[in-house]
């Protein structure tokens, strides 16, 4: 893919003849040896030896050799956040200012245009189903899919604190009005005893049935924390049949029957499976409609045929559901708040925000990972913002980084 | 992967032979996109797929899908080879990328620029080549859990230069009545009288100031044609395919 990118970005730069050989080159990134800006700094560190293309990794130069382009920030940015190009008149709001600061001014006045028009709802909206891989409306009695990405895409455009992602009580079930370009208030009317944001949604709990809840548990993990299970790490690891155990879970708390989920003759499966197991009783009350049953709905996978499973199928007798080792949650509103809380799913949000600015691959299914050092200063603005996903993605969009090419 | 190389090469070997040259340090190799394996579920129908398909036995283990959608995963190895090549994290997360255009987006290019998504001919118009290109242009597919795809694949960029090729005499000829380009109430043509580029107006289908280099080679590829009208439907095309390559 990067060589992809490379090379049409070449074609780009050869074609049009005027910019070429300027940040976006793989050029950029070699030669330098020393140095470098980065915050936090990264003392001395070894040429990386990739065939016939070499490279420093400390590479001064790919940054310094950056030169500001408001203009070039203005189209991207527009095609970012209302998904078309900027007009002549805003391109010229743009050009037409003598200084840099003047030009950053105007710039920076079209960003708060373009976040202010109903087109970075609809954005937010795309941008939300690609991110929690869920679209489509109602049909055959299966539930909208569009309920949750339009839920969290009003919280963003409307600068609510992105913990209501998890704990809203009402109202979580939105539509959105094309012909009035607006979001509709709506619940969700699955049943559900309590509702608490997205983690009760019907079209979630729809498109991530599965075998013992467990794809639903994984969806929560990989879209709001960022990574793949395993989710925790003891301080120290033990030896464990042909692996180490890494999880802070006592490791006897998972079940044995029908799925030994204690084995470990290939890998470690309490690795992951402690979490997942504490994890999972939460969602199972929500059938393949995505409706809330007063039993349990999903399926225990043993052969020859899967049977319903049952609560002694994840844990063990006097186990009790959990969001992680040490912080149990009893129902889902109680997992709502405690994921609300979690320092991770803030990174997370930060994250996956800087690589829609930056144009990034997906943080988990491509390891597009944002090291602390770059993230730290949106992370504080994202925290004394009042979790403002909004305000952090304009933040961004000013930043040094966005406005160089 | 790496049978790709040839087509990819193909798609960029037209603005090689149109004539422009190029001084960037050409890459050591091609990796176009790893999500290759067909889709074959579909959790609208039936979410529990097939009866069984994650069943245990006494000689396998469980059976985890690799990836939260349907389509499977990228090699580890792939992606760590890309890292290698872009450079420290440190320093490759404060550049940008190149994204690709998505789905919507182009279609709200084209239709603000002038073109009709709705118009058919033969050969295709550009609105039939976008409308029947979803797949290939890297839209979503919720239905195997899939979001939109970030980055181009070969047959993805060349499905949107073939839209541009098909796009360029819609542009030129509304080029002076659209909104996205009106100063003042009036709107720019793409050609003087002379056959050379306007600025302005590549300035508008370009979404930034054209400079005078860039107004150079494009009306120098007016005159490198057979003839004029298609020297214009290339130089637009061109300039096109080369600007919006990247979001």
């Amino acid at each position: 893919m990067r060589s992809t990118s490379i090379l049409l970005t070449l074609l780009a730069t050869t074609a049009l003849g005027a910019t070429a050989c300027k940040s976006h080159s793989p050029t950029g990134l070699e030669g330098a040896s020393s140095g470098g800006d980065v915050p936090g700094g990264h003392g001395v560190l070894t040429p990386i030896d990739n065939g016939s293309a070499k490279f420093a990794p400390d590479t001064k130069d790919a940054l310094s050799q950056r030169t500001l382009d408001f203009n070039e920030a203005l189209r991207t940015a527009s095609l970012k956040l209302v998904r078309g190009l900027p007009t002549m008149t805003q391109i010229k709001h743009v050009a037409d200012a003598t200084t840099d600061a003047d030009k950053r001014a105007a710039y920076e006045a079209e960003l708060d245009a373009m976040l202010a028009d109903p087109r970075f709802q609809e954005r937010m909206i795309k941008w939300w189903q690609d991110v929690m891989r869920l679209g489509g409306d109602a049909q055959n009695g299966d539930p909208s899919r569009n309920t949750a990405p339009t839920f969290a895409a009003r919280v963003v455009a409307e600068g609510q604190p992105l913990s209501e992602l998890f704990t809203a009580p009402s109202n979580t079930c939105p539509t959105y009005d094309m012909g009035k370009r607006a979001f509709v208030d709506g619940d969700c009317k699955n049943g559900a005893p309590a509702v608490s944001g997205v983690l009760t949604d019907p079209g979630v709990m729809f498109q991530f049935y599965s075998d013992m809840a467990f794809r639903r548990v994984r969806w929560l993990q990989e879209v709001f924390v960022c990574t793949k299970f395993p989710a925790e790490y003891a301080k120290i690891p033990v030896k464990m049949g042909s692996g180490d155990y890494t999880s802070p879970w006592p490791f006897a708390s998972v079940s044995t029957m029908p799925i030994n989920f204690q084995d470990t003759s290939s890998v470690v499966c309490a690795n992951c499976h402690t979490t997942i197991n504490h994890l999972a009783p939460l969602f199972a009350n929500f059938d393949q409609k995505g409706q809330y049953q007063s039993s349990i709905q999903v399926m225990t996978p043993v052969a020859p045929k899967a049977l319903p499973t049952q609560m002694s199928d994840w844990l063990i007798a006097g186990e009790t559901t959990h969001w992680r080792d040490g912080q149990p949650a009893a129902d889902l509103v109680a997992l709502g708040q405690a994921v609300a809380a979690d320092p991770d799913v803030a990174d997370c949000a930060v994250a996956r925000m800087w690589n829609l600015a930056m144009s990034k691959e997906d943080i988990v299914s491509d390891l597009a990972t944002v090291p602390p050092t770059v993230l730290a200063p949106y992370l504080a603005d994202f925290q004394k913002n009042g979790q403002d996903l909004k305000k952090t993605l304009r933040a961004m969009l000013a930043s040094d980084d966005f406005v160089r090419f | 992967m790496n049978t790709m190389t040839p087509s990819l090469l193909a798609v960029l070997a037209l603005p090689t032979l149109l004539g422009l040259a190029g001084c960037a340090k050409p890459p050591t190799s091609l990796e176009p996109a790893t999500h290759g394996k067909p889709f074959q579920e579909d959790p609208t129908k039936d979410p529990n797929q097939q009866a069984g398909a994650f069943n245990g036995g006494e000689k396998n283990t469980f059976d985890h899908f690799a990836d939260l959608g349907a389509l499977g995963s990228r090699d580890p190895f792939d992606i760590l080879a890309q890292r290698e090549e872009e450079g420290p994290a440190e320093i490759r997360t404060r550049l940008h990328s190149c994204q690709k255009l998505p789905y919507e987006t182009l279609g709200n290019l084209l239709t603000s620029l002038g073109v009709d998504l709705t118009a058919t001919a033969t050969p295709p118009s550009a609105g039939q080549l976008y409308k029947g290109g979803a797949g290939a242009l890297g839209g979503p597919n919720y239905d195997a859990r899939v979001g939109e795809t970030i980055t181009w694949s070969a047959a993805g960029a060349a499905k949107l230069f073939d839209i541009f090729v098909q796009a360029a005499p819609e542009i030129i000829m509304n080029l002076p009545t659209v909104d996205q380009c009106k100063v003042g109430g009036a709107g720019p043509s793409m050609f003087d009288a002379q056959n050379a580029c306007n600025p302005d107006a590549l300035t508008c289908i370009m979404g930034r100031p054209a400079t005078q280099a860039q107004v150079d080679v494009c009306s120098h590829l007016v005159t490198e044609a057979s003839d004029v009208g298609t020297g214009k439907n290339l130089a637009v095309a061109t300039v096109l395919a080369a600007t919006h390559s990247c979001e």
